[in-house]
């Protein structure tokens, strides 16, 4: 089996989460939307900043998502109107874990190819119907560096992939948790 | 919404994306240290080039500020120029930006000739006093820029960045093997450099803890060839 077949239960898991059909609808609130990316960006910060150490990131051009991120967020965000973003606890126990695990590669990679080839791939539906410019779903080369991800990855990332879905699943359901708290 | 931060963070992707392709990334010791959030450090090396180093500090959300150094130097056996390009910018315009390929063998190698030529058409470069540790190692085509905002500026660097960058990398490997040892005029580089207060000082104003900063820069940002 591949490793997209070995984990494709956690990944239907968290892509069938309520969050991401409202990140499909083409609806969803900006400032929500921006707080989706501003707990985002820290998660894609630490995993690419410790996986640069190990050269994961090497051969894989335009890979770096989180200072795109970044990017996308202040054209949604005004600090001096909107205050502060909330940032979720699980964005922190990411953190927190990924530190946990950057002295092994092998995890990072499996957490790269859950984040970055999600993004090549289900992330290029997203762009289209959220606000925003969103450099978060453009890549240089779509296609090569998703050659490029699969040279890096095996079967025995599984476990660990499924980790990151599962982290995944629980950040849309505590986003979700922000959207039922507003419609209140 | 910023112009300038969008159109550096195209330039660090560029950059990336060049060495890349060019060479192979490498893991220097005691580099970890400063690759932490809002701060990445990389380094390719290849046949055609000793070092390249991307350093980006990412303080736009803490500090409104965004700065990138960028230096690739040459083999040992190559007297080709030091490639330099620094860049400091708020959100909306660049306090400082400057971009020198910088003699370490040959002062009159024709990549510097070929430097000259190019920046010499760029209306907006004014002529500058350098400090003296500066006038020791930069040349007299450095391109220094202030307060750049204006968007033709912007794009003009950008496009600099692309036009400068092939050609050292298209051009650097060529005088590969010429000369027996350039190191000393590569230390002499990195010696001087190391005399810039401000770099120091802008970093700290980036949030960066400032023992990190001064070994950063002895031992990583300009480190010498022993």
């Amino acid at each position: 089996m591949s490793l997209k077949e070995l984990t494709h239960a956690a990944h239907k898991d968290a892509e069938t989460q309520p969050f991401v059909k409202i990140l499909f609808s083409g609806k969803i609130n900006p400032k929500l939307y921006a707080t989706y990316l501003k707990n985002q960006h820290p998660m894609y910060e630490i995993l690419e900043v410790c996986a640069m150490p190990h050269q994961l990131l090497h051969g894989l051009i335009d890979i770096r998502r989180a200072p795109k991120i970044l990017s996308d967020f202040q054209e949604l965000w005004n600090d001096e109107t909107d205050g502060d973003p909330q940032i979720l606890p699980i964005t922190e126990e990411y953190i927190k874990y990924i530190l946990s695990i950057k002295d092994d590669p092998k995890k990072l990679m499996a957490h790269i190819y859950v984040r970055h080839m999600g993004d090549l791939a289900g992330g290029q539906m997203i762009a289209k119907r959220v606000p925003g410019s969103g450099k978060y779903y453009q890549f240089e080369n779509p296609e090569i560096l998703k050659m490029s991800i699969r040279e890096k990855i095996n079967d025995e990332m599984a476990d660990e992939a499924i980790v990151c879905f599962d982290f995944a699943k629980r950040f849309f359901q505590e986003m979700m948790e922000l959207v039922e708290f507003k419609d209140e | 919404m910023s112009k300038v931060w969008d159109t550096l963070i195209n330039i660090q992707s560029l950059l990336e994306t060049e060495f890349g392709r060019t060479g192979t990334e490498i893991f220097e010791p005691g580099m970890d240290r400063f690759n932490q959030p809002g701060w990445i450090n990389r380094v390719w090396t290849s046949d055609a080039y000793r070092r390249a180093h991307v350093d980006v500090v990412d303080a736009r959300d803490t500090k409104g500020l965004w700065m990138m150094h960028c230096c690739i130097f040459p083999h040992v056996h190559n007297p080709a120029p030091i490639y330099g390009f620094d860049v400091v910018a708020g959100k909306n315009k660049m306090t400082g930006c400057f971009h020198d390929f910088s003699p370490a063998g040959d002062h009159f190698h024709p990549m510097i000739e070929w430097f000259g030529q190019e920046v010499a058409k760029l209306e907006w470069r004014k002529p500058r006093a350098l400090p003296d540790w500066a006038q020791r190692i930069f040349t007299e085509h450095m391109v220094a820029a202030g307060n750049v905002q204006d968007e033709t500026e912007l794009d003009q660097i950008t496009q600099m960045a692309r036009t400068t960058l092939a050609h050292y990398l298209a051009t650097v490997g060529e005088t590969n093997n010429t000369v027996t040892d350039t190191t000393a005029f590569q230390n002499y580089y990195c010696d001087n450099q190391k005399q810039n207060p401000h770099t120091p000082r802008v970093m700290a104003s980036l949030g960066l803890d400032e023992e990190d900063v001064r070994v950063f820069i002895q031992e990583c940002l300009f480190p010498e060839i022993v």
